[in-house]
């Protein structure tokens, strides 16, 4: 065997595996998490695609903090692989933390110390050049008016913003936040979203967040994952949820094939399905229920039922839970 | 590790608390120095105790007063930390657990130096002042007590921040930290009473190592008088540094974080 092209080759396949790798900010690999004898986690395999806004539901218990733990270094796997960045030695991920912005359950802080102090504090231990920067940041969040308030009397929504405050510092590449709108009123709710939404198209921030507000997750995330008793049961992009989990109008019909052949000529590009139960499933309809019973009314056909149902990642995930179809 | 190391230095400089107690502790030394002249100045030659000589002894004869009051600046400086959930900010930021440790060690005895150096420049300062020099417990014995406690003294600052950092609660550690550095050696000196083995392993802790002092109005008899026993000081002080940050790097190294 020739050793420098066998050489070669290696480097070879190692960069294609590394390419492969990058594709995917967070990755792990059967990881397993047991607090004695309790299993927090379970096999748990996650793909945090690289610029992609990652949902990760599950009810309370499932073990959604433990995993974010796992990838923050707050505590250590029982087994299996965990790669950020690519990867997966403990002292490579401890340096692509310096990359990430994490915030797990609350915010810590120094009681004693202000936002702005605290702010200070965080942007000196990353070795962040610049105090504007804390500035900035500050009202970034929305909590430039609380700088000089001391962090033990803000309140819990002011705590989160702090703690995303944190989080931003040092411009990360990836953010993780366990429950970021957890305590914020409404307008900070959509002020948070819109801020996900904005770090992530116009700086390509990956975004790991888990929250129990589904349909908040439901319009900002690009991926999700249900983790359901420390067991991941599904990875899925939203745009496939769409599909499996769109508006649909059920209507019971007295000829539901012939009706069926009249809607693909009276309303083409209309998605429907003919049912077993004497229904057509129309799906994500772009008429009114008006239009269509008007339809079959003037061509004779006999309506026995019109529902309009509406599909969410709620409904997605109840099912999923209960073992039932991947579908809403 | 020296970004780390600036962020708790600007933690302590913003530490009210450490301000606070330093002050506390020069104004308890500057009240007991004042106590002592209004006495002085009563009772004329009929008080015996209004001389520099037994106000430094009050501190020359406790020499582990250094180690109780450096585990009390820890305490000061670190007990927000499991409560609060800072410890995990630094984790997240990709800071090594060792690096935590050591960071917080430095910059623990630093801000004990400093605290010392302002309390004994007001307890110093207050006694030349308003007491009359004279005795047998000179400056000199309070300011060689200093290099010889300062070892022992590091060894239980960083033995109390291994223990808040091991326990869940800060008390839980504080009471293993003084059964670790006055429990122990106590016993085993006791022991050494039956068996001289125990004494002298006793006689390597720094609680056992001043027993033979005899610091009074009379005398002044240190163990750091001598070269002798100044070196020892600091052998027994820097074991004990040693042992108390390797007992940090092993048991920290992996220690998972709570909340």
């Amino acid at each position: 065997m020739n050793l420098p092209v066998e050489k070669e080759r290696q480097a070879l396949d190692r960069q294609r595996g590394d390419k492969r790798m990058s594709e995917y900010v967070i990755e792990t690999r059967q990881v397993t998490k047991h607090y004695g004898r309790l299993q927090a986690l379970s096999q748990v395999d996650i793909h945090v695609k690289k610029g992609s806004i990652y949902g990760l539901i599950g009810d309370n218990g499932a073990g959604k903090s433990t995993l974010l733990k796992l990838l923050a270094g707050h505590c250590f796997a029982t087994s299996g692989e965990i790669l950020l960045f690519g990867q997966s030695g403990e002292k490579e991920r401890e340096r692509r933390r310096r990359q990430t912005g994490i915030m797990i359950e609350q915010a810590g802080f120094v009681p004693g110390m202000t936002v702005k102090q605290m702010l200070e504090y965080c942007r000196l231990q990353r070795g962040i050049a610049g105090k504007k920067k804390t500035e900035e940041i500050l009202q970034l969040t929305g909590i430039w008016e609380k700088r000089k308030s001391k962090c033990k009397n803000l309140s819990l929504g002011q705590k989160q913003r702090l703690g995303l405050a944190i989080a931003l510092i040092g411009e990360p590449q990836l953010l993780i936040l366990d429950e970021p709108i957890n305590g914020l009123d409404p307008s900070g709710i959509v002020e948070m979203r819109n801020l996900f939404r904005r770090l992530n198209e116009e700086k390509n921030i990956t975004i790991l967040l888990s929250s129990h507000i589904l349909s908040e997750l439901q319009q900002v995330a690009s991926d999700f994952g249900f983790l359901y008793q420390g067991r991941m049961l599904e990875e899925i992009s939203a745009k496939k949820i769409l599909e499996k989990c769109s508006d649909s109008l059920n209507i019971e019909i007295s000829d539901p094939e012939r009706y069926a052949a009249l809607l693909s000529s009276c309303f083409p590009g209309e998605i429907f399905r003919v049912m077993p139960e004497q229904a057509i499933q129309i799906s994500n309809p772009q008429r009114e229920a008006q239009d269509y019973s008007r339809l079959a009314a003037e061509h004779g056909f006999l309506i026995k039922r019109l529902e309009r149902q509406h599909g969410s990642l709620e409904d997605y995930y109840m099912n999923l839970k209960n073992g039932g179809t991947k579908a809403c | 590790m020296l970004n780390h190391i600036k962020s708790e230095l600007y933690r302590t400089v913003c530490n009210k608390s450490f301000y606070l107690i330093t002050g506390v502790m020069a104004g308890l030394v500057l009240l007991m120095n004042g106590i002592l002249w209004v006495c002085r100045v009563n009772f004329g030659e009929r008080f015996h105790y209004g001389t520099t000589s037994y106000s430094f002894s009050i501190l020359v004869s406790s020499p582990m007063f250094y180690c109780f009051a450096a585990a009390l600046v820890a305490q000061i400086l670190y007990e927000s930390d499991k409560r609060t959930g800072n410890a995990k900010n630094a984790v997240a930021f990709g800071i090594s657990r060792t690096k935590i440790f050591l960071g917080k060690c430095i910059v623990g005895m630093a801000a004990c130096l400093i605290a010392l150096a302002v309390i004994l420049t007001v307890y110093i300062a207050s006694a030349f002042l308003l007491l009359e020099q004279a005795g047998p417990v000179g400056i000199a014995d309070l300011l060689t007590e200093v290099p010889a406690m300062v070892l022992s003294a590091g060894a239980a600052l960083v033995l109390m921040i291994v223990f808040m950092d091991l326990f869940e609660k800060n008390a839980v550690g504080f009471v293993i930290w003084g059964g670790v550095f006055f429990g122990i050696p106590k016993i085993l000196f006791y022991l050494g009473f039956g068996w001289e083995i125990f004494m002298e392993i006793a006689m390597w802790m720094p609680n056992n190592l001043f027993v033979g002092m005899q610091v009074n109005t009379m005398e002044c008899v240190t163990v750091w008088n001598s070269a002798d026993g100044m070196i020892r000081c600091l052998l027994v002080g820097g074991i004990w540094m040693l042992l108390s940050i390797l007992a940090g790097l092993l048991l920290l190294r992996r220690k998972e974080i709570a909340r």
